[in-house]
């Protein structure tokens, strides 16, 4: 499981433009900091049976505000560059900063 | 009195899902996988401290040489130990805790065990860390109303709490921060002793009853509870709105997400049958009454309510052996000594 998540992003990394996969399980992030480009894909996942969420605690960024049913996959488009820190709102613990570089 | 709060809807969703045994998961499940949760519950092995505020025994002292200390307060009688009392498993025993001048305040006190595990502080979370958390009931109108510009002074002209001070951080005189950081050291000790359940976890199958295991078995499976009681310390340090009828915004009030709305810390279970009464506000009685409100899903339907709270269709065996369980959490705390205060009036 572990492999196939570092050969999906490590694929991702290369070819631009791609999704970059980011597995919620056990109340954690499969990652602390993930690093993109500008208009990547970041796709999250709910592999738990809880209700996440998705929200960015670092002010005036373009990131929205997502619910996230168990199971269900959620797509997040980062158009322009910059840094912030991703929490799951009901979870706090889970915590993921996001670099997007141009 | 418990059957009385049950809103007609809620009543009406529990009986048709409760009556249609194709939208239930198998019950059949819950058995195989008792192994499985239980090696979710063990106990940690070692108190977790930030790296800029290591404990030491001198640091532990003056720490609660000053939680039992009501000089600290505005009027001199009320001290942390008064709403957190060891005795009562550091909590009160109130419904809502009681502050300066007798007035009653909008939340029920929670108790400080295995606080040193916790993330966010207070049940709303505002708080991001014990030293964040310790200035603020000394200093709260409503608590213990003191005032650290006086709070300060004195107690750098106390001989016995500059001495205290100074053994505990190499020679320094009192101030907020090191205040602050000797309360919170103090707190991370209070840990749970080990418990029924924890024998159980640990291997005797003789330390709790077979209810209690049906217990367990339904808080792992049918009854949901541990998505959110998770862990050996039974929470997940998350915030739910579980659907009371309080309507105190909780977390709402500065984390703008639907879900956040009536929101209030996942609280630990340790210790929980002796921590009457319940609920941010105080509002279920006993744990048969707990029981009973997740059982019908909640007192509130509204956008916010954590879906995981949902008509659950216990029988009342169920909820004899979820309480049976809810009772192996108690442990025999060890003994807390009073501590001699340095002398010196205000
Ligand atoms: C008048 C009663 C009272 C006094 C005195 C008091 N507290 Fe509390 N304490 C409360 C209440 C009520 C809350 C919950 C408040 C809230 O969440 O809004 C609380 C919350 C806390 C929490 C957060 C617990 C958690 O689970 O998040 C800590 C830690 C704490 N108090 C420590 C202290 C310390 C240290 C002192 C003394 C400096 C103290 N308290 C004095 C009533 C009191
Ligand atoms: C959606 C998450 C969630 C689920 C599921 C859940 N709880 Fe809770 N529980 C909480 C929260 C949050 C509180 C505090 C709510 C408040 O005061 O507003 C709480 C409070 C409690 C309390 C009172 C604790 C105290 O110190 O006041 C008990 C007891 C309890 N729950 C037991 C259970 C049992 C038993 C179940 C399963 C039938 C369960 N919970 C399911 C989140 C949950
Ligand atoms: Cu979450």
């Amino acid at each position: 499981m572990k492999k196939m998540l570092l050969l999906s992003t490590l694929l991702t990394g290369l070819a631009f433009g791609e999704d970059v996969v980011i597995i919620q399980k056990d109340k954690q992030f499969s990652k602390q900091v993930v690093h993109l480009k500008a208009g990547d894909k970041l796709v999250f996942k709910n592999a738990d049976d809880v209700v996440h969420n998705l929200y960015s605690v670092s002010p005036g960024t373009q990131f929205g505000s997502y619910t996230q049913q168990p199971g269900q996959t959620t797509p997040v488009t980062v158009s322009k560059e910059g840094e912030f820190e991703v929490e799951c709102a009901i979870h706090p613990r889970m915590k993921i900063t996001v670099k997007v570089s141009k | 009195m418990s059957k009385h709060h049950l809103s007609f809807w809620c009543w009406l969703g529990a009986t048709l899902l409760c009556a249609s045994p194709a939208l239930l998961p198998p019950l059949a499940a819950a058995e195989p996988s008792r192994e499985a949760w239980r090696l979710k519950y063990q106990r940690p092995s070692a108190i977790p401290y930030p790296a800029d505020n290591l404990p030491s025994k001198e640091k532990e002292l003056l720490g609660k040489t000053l939680f039992f200390d009501p000089r600290l307060s505005g009027s001199g009688w009320i001290s942390c130990a008064t709403c957190h009392n060891p005795g009562l498993s550091w909590s009160d025993g109130l419904p809502k805790s009681l502050g300066e001048g007798m007035k009653t305040l909008d939340r029920r006190t929670p108790t400080l065990l295995n606080i040193a595990f916790g993330d966010r502080m207070m049940w709303d979370g505002r708080a991001k860390s014990l030293e964040d958390q310790s200035l603020g009931p000394i200093q709260s109108s409503g608590e213990m109303n003191g005032d650290l510009q006086k709070i300060i002074p004195w107690l750098q002209t106390n001989l016995g709490y500059r001495q205290l001070f100074a053994r505990a951080f190499s020679g320094q005189l009192p101030n907020a921060e090191n205040l602050a950081m000797a309360i919170a050291a103090f707190e991370r000790t209070i840990v749970s002793a080990v418990s029924p359940f924890d024998e159980w976890i640990a291997g005797n199958e003789a330390a709790i009853p077979d209810e209690a295991k049906r217990g367990f078995d339904l808080f792992n499976g049918t009854a949901g509870c541990a998505k959110c009681h998770s862990g050996w310390n039974f929470t997940d340090d998350g915030f739910h709105d579980i659907g009371l009828k309080s309507t105190d915004p909780g977390r709402g009030r500065f984390i703008p997400v639907e879900s956040q709305r009536f929101a209030f810390k996942t609280p630990t279970l340790r210790n929980i049958a002796r921590r009457a009464h319940y609920m941010h506000d105080g509002s279920e009685d006993n744990l048969e009454a707990v029981i009973d409100f997740y059982n019908h899903g909640g007192d509130v339907a509204r956008p916010s309510l954590a879906p995981e709270v949902k008509p659950l269709c216990l029988t009342p065996e169920d909820e004899h052996a979820l309480l049976a369980f809810l009772q192996t959490l108690t442990s025999r705390d060890p003994q807390v000594s009073y501590p001699e205060l340095p002398e010196g009036k205000r």
